[in-house]
């Protein structure tokens, strides 16, 4: 008795010290010292040296900008933390104009963990961008009037005929974060419900620096049986995804079709296509002439989260047709619980509330000859937008298609 | 949920145990009360706990040298307050009521008393705190909400001080056990469940050296845990809130909040000295070393902070007594460091484990505080209590805060001094004393300067400034107390009383108009 009362005591009294010893044994932080190199992809770049690169720690609200020098660059005074590092800029090479970019997203910078190494590589801007996104919806729980709004951002005429429009798994940020196969090595996206619009292929043609957009519902949500609050009129939409709700009758906007959800072709029985309120993943993809993408037919072409029981089908993307992606989340905390692969999206962008009918916009980088603007895209969105913005479709003056129901 | 039925368990037996034995206290001591002490009322109870030496400290191994008094009290308590002079965190207004009772015995040789203790306390209009009972228990990781809510707040407290017989005239042991259960309930989104619990033990012991001398040692353990669970009962609606990691340094987020749990160890040692002669001195000085840790829901591997405190009191008490003059010195110091630490935690996805990792951890705030204060106490005494009381108290206090990276900081330093006087008059077995305390804070230093880089957000323009204003105010503060206690007829030493007390504060240049209240409560000793 006395001799389990004694282990019992001396367990008590060990389990009991362990947070003080832990105490005790942790020293004050101090500032730490970041040692970058920028490793080229391009066999033709021999030198990073000009390029900017950019660490945000965006809990803690803190960015640090400075320019790349020859090799190894040193960066000191970092306060400890998760940071997103961001190499960016465009390089001469023998007369040849390069834009590099490459990007480090959460990485956990702390002592012991200073050098990094940032692949760049020359920067792939896709034809076509998300310029405005509204997830957030309208006070008072209004959350009908979601819409995305996609522009030309490149100098050719583009067919939106069979472009596809996803959001990914998890649909809301998370910190846990799925398990996804291990034999995909990263090269996919994962959808939870995947739609595509519908054309024999030179149907919906956009001009460079015009816009068009996806409404979840295209009505003029202004209406009274709506909400008159809403910023937005969606009546002139160009697509809207239809879910058959008779509540919620088909508009004249072409309705987009459907591809995917849990494994199978049909819609489902969700009363709307609503994403999170809080800020959901987005992308947009395109299947190259060649290849074949049929998720539901090809099971190699779906999973589930290996993280969970769920039976819960997904499709994957591959990233190779992604061609603009966006992560949205809650505010710049959830910076930490990313769902895109950085490679589509470094970075995340947010309104910071729901239903407060704010949104977020691309920026813009330029103007074309005739006017019309270039869109910053530098794959990373806490970069590339402006947040919680009034909304407003065609914002910096994006054309209207000549066939689009807006004219 | 497993390890919470256990938890709860374990509370459910605690308490059923140590009501069980305070109960018995409490029930001997009313039996055996009348027999021990000719005359007592809340004055000479008042008296005993004032004059005390070893009640005063950790050691309950010499309870018995202060020759107690048997007694029993039950007392029901009504308090409120209201008014603008508080701290951020605290509630525009409040109101509790509470029922106390408290008794002691000898069983044998051994000297036992015990008391238990309920009170409820609404606070009303209370912001800045979403995870704790009481959020100005200088602990700094916390969530933060700017919507003032009310508040629901119980306390159960019990414990009790043993001493045995002195053996071979030199040798006592004691122990003293303390148990406190709390809830609370934040009433507003975003809502808060919270429930706490602490448990001390500290044994002791005391050696007479001499007729007029003993020394005393003691150590204490002091385990508690403080569960907090957030909500949204709109669940269309999400909520701003930070996660506050100290002097305004917080991080935004928008939801329904998060779960912290608070978990804390303590252990104490504490040595005494007391001699009789003239002046009769008493001499101790305690020494404790805590960590309280705090995760994330109940992941050990997440934490957010852990604190360390450190804190060493002295104390010396003298006492005379001339016929009825009744005079106490008392001279105290006190000392604490608390130093905070962060965590650095990562989430790691994979198939066979997955959870967060801990990456690093370092010391990323320091609190540092000393009090250094003096008080006399002179009482005419009489077989009832008092005819006059005198007490005066002088004390100076500061406060040194640091964030250390990004670097900011918080001073604070104040003299307070006060007087307060006390007539009692006695007629056909009624006593009645009035008084009336005058207290004054002067500050002598306030100031505070944020280094982080969210210098516009409400933790730092309204918490920490609010906090600023309220701790660097200088003010005044008025008690009027009044006491009335009467003999039951045929009551064989029963008697009952009523205890009020008025009090108003008025802080100068603080932006603030003032906070006043007022208590009541009617009891029975016996």
């Amino acid at each position: 008795m006395l001799l389990k009362t004694g282990v019992l005591l001396s367990a008590v009294t060990v389990l009991s010290c362990a947070k003080i010893n832990t105490a005790l044994e942790t020293d004050d932080i101090k500032y730490i010292q970041l040692e970058l190199e920028a490793l080229p992809m391009l066999a033709d770049i021999k030198s990073t040296a000009g390029l900017k690169v950019v660490l945000e720690n965006y809990t803690e609200k803190y960015r640090i900008e400075r320019e790349l020098n020859e090799g190894t660059t040193k960066i000191d005074s970092i306060i400890p933390g998760r940071y997103s590092i961001t190499i960016s800029g465009e390089l001469d090479n023998g007369g040849e104009r390069f834009f590099l970019n490459g990007s480090l997203p959460n990485y956990m910078l702390l002592p012991g963990n200073e050098k990094v190494q940032v692949h760049v590589d020359g920067a792939k801007v896709g034809p076509l961008a998300f310029t405005e996104i509204f997830y957030a919806g309208t006070s008072p729980f209004y959350f009908r009037n979601q819409f995305y709004e996609i522009t030309n951002n490149s100098d050719e005429l583009v067919y939106l005929d069979g472009l596809y429009f996803a959001n990914l798994h998890p649909t809301i940020a998370t910190t846990t974060l799925p398990v996804w196969p291990a034999e995909d090595q990263g090269a996919y996206a994962y959808a939870q419900r995947i739609w595509k619009i519908p054309g024999s292929g030179r149907d919906y043609p956009i001009k460079p620096g015009e816009a068009v957009t996806i409404a979840q519902f295209a009505a003029n949500h202004k209406l009274p049986q709506y909400n008159p609050d809403s910023p937005i009129d969606c009546s002139k939409s160009e697509f809207e995804f239809n879910m058959n709700n008779p509540n919620f009758p088909d508009q004249p906007a072409i309705d987009m079709q459907h591809v995917f959800y849990d494994g199978r072709a049909a819609k489902g029985s969700v009363p709307q296509y609503l994403t999170s309120v809080f800020g959901a993943a987005y992308i947009i993809f395109r299947v190259p002439e060649d290849e074949t993408y049929d998720p539901v037919e090809n099971a190699s072409l779906q999973t589930r989260d290996l993280g969970t029981t769920s039976a819960t089908r997904y499709a994957k993307v591959p990233l190779k047709y992604v061609v603009d992606a966006v992560e949205a989340g809650h505010n710049e905390s959830m910076i930490s619980a990313k769902r895109v692969p950085s490679v589509i999206d470094a970075g995340m962008t947010w309104v910071g509330a729901t239903y407060n009918s704010l949104g977020v916009r691309r920026k813009v980088a330029g103007r074309r000859a005739d006017g019309s603007p270039i869109f910053m895209d530098t794959n990373n969105s806490t970069v590339d937008f402006e947040r919680q913005v009034v909304l407003q479709f065609r914002h910096y003056g994006q054309g209207i298609p000549a066939w689009s129901n807006a004219n | 949920m497993y390890n919470m039925n256990i938890f709860k368990e374990i509370i459910t037996c605690g308490v059923a145990g140590l009501v069980l034995v305070a109960g018995l206290v409490l029930t001997v001591s009313s039996l055996s009360a009348q027999e021990i002490v000719p005359k007592k009322n809340v004055f000479t109870l008042e008296m005993g706990d004032s004059l005390g030496s070893w009640r005063n400290s950790r050691n309950a191994a010499g309870l018995s040298w202060d020759k107690p008094m048997a007694f029993s009290r039950i007392q029901m308590d009504y308090a409120l307050e209201d008014g603008n002079f508080k701290r951020p965190e605290a509630p525009a207004r409040s109101n509790s009521q509470g029922v106390y009772a408290i008794g002691n015995t000898h069983i044998k040789d051994s000297y036992i008393q015990g008391f238990l203790s309920y009170n409820r306390h609404k606070r009303e209009d209370a912001s800045f705190n979403a995870s704790l009972i009481d959020p100005t228990r200088d602990m700094p990781y916390r969530v933060l909400d700017s919507n003032a809510s009310d508040w629901i707040n119980q306390h159960y407290k019990m414990g009790f001080d043993w001493t045995s017989r002195v053996f071979r005239d030199r040798w006592s042991v004691g122990v003293v056990m303390n148990y406190e259960a709390s809830s609370g309930a934040k009433q507003r989104d975003i809502r808060a469940n919270i429930s706490s619990y602490a448990l001390e033990i500290s044994p002791g012991v005391v050696y007479a050296l001499t007729s007029k001398q003993r020394i005393g040692a003691h150590i204490s353990y002091r385990n508690r845990k403080e569960e907090s669970e957030n909500s949204n009962v709109n669940v269309y609606v999400d909520q701003g809130y930070y996660l506050h990691y100290g002097l305004g340094h917080a991080v935004p987020y928008v939801g329904s909040g998060t779960n912290l749990n608070y978990k804390g160890d303590t252990w104490g040692a504490g040595l005494q000295y007391e001699v009789e002669g003239d002046w009769d001195l008493f001499v101790s000085s305690a020494y404790g070393i805590g960590a309280e840790r705090v995760t994330m829901g109940l992941l050990e591997t997440r934490s957010e902070g852990l604190l360390l405190r450190k804190d060493i009191s002295t104390e010396v008490r003298a006492k005379r007594i001339t016929g009825q003059h009744v005079h106490r010195i008392t001279l105290a110091h006190r000392w604490n460091r608390t130093v905070g630490t962060e965590f650095w935690n990562e989430f790691v996805s994979g198939l066979e484990s997955e959870g967060y990792v801990n990456r690093y951890r370092a010391n990323r705030s320091r609190y540092g505080g000393q009090q250094w204060k003096a008080s006399y106490l002179w009482m005419d005494g009489t077989a009832w209590g008092y005819r006059w009381k005198i007490d005066a108290t002088v004390a100076y206090e500061k406060e040194n805060d640091r964030y250390i990276l990004p670097e900011s900081r918080m001073n604070i330093a104040h003299v307070d001094y006060g007087i307060g006087l006390s007539r009692a008059f006695s007629w056909s077995g009624s006593v009645c004393a009035i008084g009336a305390k005058v207290w004054r804070k002067q500050n002598l230093t306030a100031d505070y300067s944020y280094g982080g880089n969210r210098p516009d957000e409400w933790p730092v323009t309204e918490l920490m400034q609010g906090d600023l204003r309220y701790l660097g105010a200088s003010y005044w503060r008025v008690d009027v107390p009044l006491t009335y206690t009467f003999a039951l007829p045929k009551g064989n030493q029963q008697e009952l009383y009523i205890r009020g007390n008025l009090f108003w504060i008025d802080p100068a240049g603080a932006g603030v108009t003032n906070r006043k209240g007022g208590e009541l409560a009617l009891g029975m000793t016996f």
